[in-house]
């Protein structure tokens, strides 16, 4: 098991990233504050040593998307709507960001993962196919279809490629 | 990369009271599962020393230190653990099974348990039609021996035709390689000295007075407890 230290200093490093993928996935904010919880809690009890800062970091973003999908699937949110949806999206997270985020959260999510992979974390389409264990050219498939939604929602879709 | 992707997605930040959270609930974990794992092995080390204590105990009182036969025809050897204590019981002949299986001395005082054995209905009728009941204590030496040989002593004093011995654990070894207990067996060395083709199969189902009276006939001396009369005997290692 980590230390404390080790814990409080995944937390400074990685904190953004995981809000990131929160962001592109949740809707509400106690859901990302478990997201949070689960996430490095995994990081302390992980055993294993990283290889290097790119390796822990692939590690924290496989570990957070993991946990988003399995909290969008439980059992629990498949019958309960969040209190912010109940109050018309009052609070909603999304409407403080850009259209870009925006974007990407109107997207089916089995593409969102890919686009922000690669278009903000700047990895190739191997190191996505790695990261969500799936084949290369899958990855590719993906991101062309991404594109071709994001081009209906974008405007300026030429810029993003 | 596109600056917009950058512009857009770096305006999220984790709060800070999210990550301070965050950290409280990681070190309140930390914490608590370091004060388990402590238990846990605490915990862990307990049941190994009460393990080891109830394995050990199990072993100093399940173990036999001493040995007594009781040699009738029914022949039956008793162990003794250091504490005085009856933990085995075991027969040599189908008469000595049916007794066993008649006793219930398994963790008796030694004491008890020959006296139970010695006013068993079947042994008394033994006994008292001139049968002749030969007890021996057979161990390593040492304190324990003679303490259990005076308590032999002591039991059979108050009955007739019975008489006590003692024995080596390399007599007895001897013994037990031939299938005979004892008392049995010192008979049938008697018996063989003056019959060399007298197997120790000859004289297992034989009572011992049985034997006595062979030897008798062969015109060997009194059998040494007959030397000694009725009552009890004492006779050291030979």
């Amino acid at each position: 098991m980590r230390s404390e230290e080790e814990a409080n200093r995944a937390v400074e490093r990685y904190a953004d990233t995981v809000r990131r993928i929160c962001m592109v996935h949740l809707k509400n904010y106690a859901d990302t504050e478990d997201i949070f919880q689960t996430v490095f809690l995994k990081y302390v009890l992980h055993p294993a040593a990283f290889d290097s800062e790119e390796h822990e970091k692939a590690w924290i973003i496989r570990v957070t998307i993991n946990a988003c999908r399995d909290m969008l699937r439980s059992f629990f949110r498949s019958r309960t709507v969040p209190l912010e949806d109940c109050e018309g999206q009052a609070n909603s997270e999304k409407e403080d960001y850009s259209e870009v985020v925006e974007a990407v959260q109107s997207l089916p999510s089995k593409y969102r993962d890919v686009v922000y992979l690669y278009y903000y974390e700047g990895y190739g389409a191997a190191e996505i196919g790695d990261i969500l264990h799936k084949n290369t050219n899958t990855i590719y498939t993906l991101l062309a279809r991404a594109r071709k939604l994001l081009k209906e929602k974008l405007e300026e879709v030429e810029e993003i490629e | 990369m596109n600056d917009r992707w950058k512009e857009a997605f770096d305006e999220i930040h984790a709060e800070s009271e999210l990550k301070e959270k965050t950290k409280t609930y990681l070190a309140g974990q930390i914490h608590r599962r370091r004060r388990m794992a402590a238990a846990g092995r605490r915990i862990a080390a307990v049941a190994c020393l009460a393990f080891i204590l109830l394995a050990g105990g199990s072993w100093l009182y399940l173990t036999p230190t001493v040995y007594i036969a009781v040699d009738v025809n029914p022949s039956l050897e008793l162990g003794i653990n250091r504490f005085d204590r009856v933990v085995s019981v075991e027969a040599y002949n189908e008469d000595g099974q049916a007794l066993a299986s008649s006793l219930q001395i398994r963790f008796m005082n030694y004491q008890d348990a020959l006296e139970e054995i010695l006013n068993e209905e079947s042994i008394e009728i033994l006994l008292s039609e001139d049968g002749v009941l030969s007890l021996t204590v057979s161990g390593d030496g040492g304190a324990q021996n003679d303490e259990i040989l005076a308590g032999v002593e002591s039991c059979a004093a108050g009955h007739q035709n019975v008489h006590c011995h003692s024995g080596s654990s390399a007599e007895r070894e001897e013994a037990l390689a031939a299938g005979l207990s004892l008392g049995k067996y010192r008979a049938y060395c008697i018996l063989h000295e003056l019959d060399p083709t007298v197997a120790p199969d000859d004289v297992r189902d034989l009572s011992m007075r049985e034997i006595a009276d062979r030897i008798e006939a062969l015109g060997g001396q009194d059998i040494e407890w007959e030397e000694h009369g009725h009552g009890h005997g004492h006779e050291e290692e030979h």
